[in-house]
């Protein structure tokens, strides 16, 4: 373990029973979870949830009690805790420039206490400004007074990245920023969050934020986790109603667009499979008893189309086969992002799609209807 | 024992008289100097732009040395307790005009348009709304006040006020250590004494009046 | 008439007593300023003890000294010292204790250690306010070194006390006056170099006002 840089990249981080109490309240209680390597994990809950001191145990601003951090197989009490934090990005909503210093002393200080070169720190200074769209050439020497609050959070962001931290900790980063302000960094934090590639825990109160930018959320509510997961699982199978109230899972059409197709669509049944070289005289019998809307035609493992129901009934009477009167439907996978999907049935007014996965396998179809009704 | 000693010394300095002469041109100085000083900050407050010059004025009076400024006096008052008293109200002068003028002048308008919106005249706004208001701020001052014209009395010994000063410094000159612990602790519990005072009315204002 | 000689020599040994005691008030004051942060209880102890010695007359703890210390050059700078301690304390301690808290909690998430939070975010945001109290704290020891003649430090105030003795008020005045120019001096210098260092530092705001 290099005892400069501790841990590289992210691979987990065990958090085990972590508990705080402050005088006889106690704020954080026996929470356990884990944080996958690369994944945006979002902390939620109302005030006095205790996520924002869970969040700051992690980077030990605050000692649990008991319990433990563990990051990559190492619990973080063998690090020492300042070389720790300067693995740590830590971003708070209310920022926290330094008043006195403009924006490029703010950024380089710390390259600066780790004995890095003038011009490396300026060239490391000019990247991050640009990576968070603050031209360098006008904000490199303004001061923390002379920015805007949305400014002044990317600035915070920037000085955060300047060590090029592997784990990112945010605490309700764009809580104190206008409605649409939040929006627009949230959506900008989108683009770059996939660019930085870190592990982030992030901190808010905001479920549409939460759902908006997490790969999973963490719901914590007086101290405990109450459930953990992505937000499909909390939507469709939530633990408690507290849960299923937050995530408005009795309006899961609010979500819609984290839904992906697996979410929405309808499975299929082994009687919808004929194969190509069957006469379709046969299969009309079989469609017409089990009251099935089309059919899936395959050549041994692979698929080849579709035949809708009113088609078979239709040249029943003339000798095709099955394979003469396929149509090709439109073919979606189910990790395929739902609204996109729809949207281009849509454009295309195709009464259904097939979901056939990487393999070549079918595991269902998207009808429209039936998505209604999966999300009411 | 030791208040054997110190009765000894109190005896011998005849330390009450002392303390009460001590006492008596403290009063008199800081009476005189709270109501010119209040009074000015009136005045300024009414008369806008006369404020920044006056209170410059006093400033740099503030800069001088007071055992300096009681010297300047004598030739004009002479010794003993006129120079005296005067030097404490010049002193006192900048802290109670300047708190008396920032408190009239630093209420939030609204208080005042609210006044003004009720049907009180300006005369009223300043005896009902604006005084009351600025009273936290103008103990401060008077409490800073207090400590200047104690300090001043006390240097009064020298110039032949009597007070307490001057029992210390017959017991500099003669080195006579009990009468200097004695009378030096004392005047110095005298003056916590009233500065303690002083802030606990500046803090009973405060919470009664809560601007500041 | 007061030789031009003897008003000299006074007022050079004026100015040491001064610039003396303003040192070793630093060299005390800051350290103890910093001090009073790392503590709730020091904190509170510091400044109420501070606050107590400020009220007590300036005569009063010049003369105090003497049974305790002596008479003298460095008893005087010790009595000097005792009055012009709380201004640079005081100042000193609001400056550093007033920044940001989520400056100092970005400070600390960011990797800097306790000291390093202080010397490069406390310190710069004090150095206002630290400033104004040192400013303070040198015309008040203008003031109080008048008195310390009378313990035998030498300096102006040996001339106020001759006058006085003899009630020569013309060597009274070449005591006072001086003095009094000394205080201007002051003033003006420590303001204009006030002025210097923060319109130095792109317009940082600068406070004057004494503790």
């Amino acid at each position: 373990m290099n005892p400069i840089h501790p841990f590289e990249n992210i691979d987990r981080i065990e958090i085990r029973n972590l508990t705080k109490t402050y005088g006889g309240v106690t704020a954080v209680s026996d929470v356990s979870f884990d944080v996958i390597g690369g994944e945006l994990l979002v902390l939620i809950g109302g005030s006095g949830s205790g996520k924002t001191t869970t969040l700051r145990m992690i980077n030990r601003l605050i000692e649990p009690e008991s319990g433990s951090v563990t990051i990559n197989g190492t619990d973080t009490r063998e690090f020492d805790e300042v070389m720790l934090r300067r693995n740590i990005g830590y971003v708070i909503q209310q920022i926290g420039l330094f008043s006195h210093m403009n924006v490029s002393d703010n950024i380089g200080l710390i390259p600066k206490l780790e004995g890095w070169g003038r011009e490396r720190i300026e060239a490391r200074i000019h990247e991050l400004l640009e990576m968070v769209d603050l031209p360098p050439e006008i904000f490199a020497s303004r001061y923390p007074r002379e920015l805007s609050g949305g400014q002044q959070q990317r600035v915070g962001l920037a000085r955060a990245l300047v060590m090029n931290p592997p784990l990112f900790l945010m605490d309700e980063p764009f809580g104190a920023l206008d409605p649409i302000l939040r929006k627009q960094l949230q959506d900008e934090f989108l683009t770059i969050k996939n660019d930085i590639g870190r592990t982030i825990l992030f901190v808010t109160h905001d479920i549409d934020e939460a759902f908006k930018l997490g790969d999973r959320i963490a719901i914590m509510d007086e101290g405990e986790l109450v459930q953990v997961g992505t937000p499909e699982e909390l939507i469709f199978h939530p633990k408690t109603d507290q849960v299923a109230h937050l995530v408005e899972a009795d309006r899961k059409y609010r979500h819609i667009e984290s839904f992906t197709v697996q979410d929405l669509m309808t499975p299929v049944s082994k009687r919808q499979f004929f194969d190509v070289a069957t006469p379709v005289s046969e299969v009309v019998e079989q469609i017409l008893s089990d009251a099935i809307g089309f059919v899936i035609i395959m050549n041994g493992r692979n698929v080849v189309g579709t035949a809708s129901r009113h088609e078979i009934i239709r040249k029943r009477l003339q000798s095709l086969t099955l394979g003469d009167i396929t149509s090709e439907p439109m073919l979606v996978s189910p990790d395929d992002v739902a609204v996109p999907v729809l949207q281009e049935m849509k454009r295309k007014n195709a009464s259904f799609a097939l979901v056939v996965t990487t393999d070549g396998a079918v595991s269902g179809t998207l009808i429209p209807d039936s998505v209604l009704f999966h999300i009411i | 024992m030791i208040i054997g000693e110190i009765s000894a010394v109190w005896e011998h300095a005849d330390l009450t008289e002392r303390t009460i002469e001590h006492l008596w041109m403290f009063s008199v100085a800081l009476v005189i100097a709270v109501i010119l000083g209040v009074t000015i900050g009136i005045v300024l407050y009414r008369h806008r732009s006369w404020a920044e010059p006056a209170l410059n004025g006093l400033n740099a009076l503030e800069t001088f040395p007071d055992m300096a400024l009681l010297i300047l006096l004598i030739p004009i008052a002479g010794i003993g307790e006129v120079p005296t008293i005067i030097a404490c109200i010049i002193y006192s002068l900048l802290p109670i005009t300047r708190n008396t003028y920032t408190g009239l002048v630093s209420i939030r308008q609204e208080i005042v348009d609210t006044g003004t919106a009720l049907g009180l005249t300006e005369r009223e706004i300043v005896r009902k709304i604006r005084i009351p208001i600025a009273l936290p701020m103008i103990a401060g001052g008077i409490r800073i006040a207090i400590v200047f014209t104690m300090g001043i009395v006390t240097l009064g010994g020298i110039i032949g006020a009597g007070g307490l000063g001057a029992p210390l410094q017959t017991g500099i000159m003669l080195i006579i250590p009990p009468l200097i612990i004695t009378t030096g602790l004392w005047v110095g519990i005298l003056a916590v004494i009233l500065d303690g005072c002083a802030g606990i009315v500046e803090k009973r204002l405060t919470v009664r009046y809560g601007e500041w | 008439m007061v030789a031009p000689e003897v008003v000299i020599a006074a007022t050079l040994q004026q100015v040491v007593l001064v610039y003396a005691s303003l040192a070793v008030s630093i060299a005390v004051g800051i350290p103890l300023a910093v001090a009073a942060l790392s503590s709730r209880t020091l904190e509170r102890t510091i400044i109420t003890f501070a606050n107590l010695v400020q009220a007590i007359p300036t005569f009063a703890v010049v003369a105090i000294v003497v049974p305790l210390i002596g008479i003298g050059f460095w008893p005087a700078i010790f009595a000097i010292m005792l009055r012009a301690l709380l201004p640079i304390v005081k100042n000193t301690w609001i400056g550093l204790s007033s920044v940001d808290p989520a400056a100092i909690d970005a400070a600390a998430g960011l990797g800097l250690t306790h000291w390093q939070t202080t010397r490069y975010i406390r310190f710069p945001h004090a150095y206002p306010a630290m400033f104004a109290g040192i400013k303070f704290a040198a015309i008040l020891a203008n003031s109080v070194a008048i008195l310390t003649a009378i313990i035998g430090s030498g300096g102006l105030g040996t001339l106020v006390f001759e006058g006085l003795a003899g009630i020569n008020v013309t060597t009274m005045l070449a005591g006072a006056l001086p003095a009094i120019g000394i205080a201007i001096m002051l003033d003006v210098s420590f303001t204009r170099l006030e002025h210097r260092l923060t319109t130095g530092e792109q317009g940082r705001q600068t406070s004057t006002t004494p503790s």
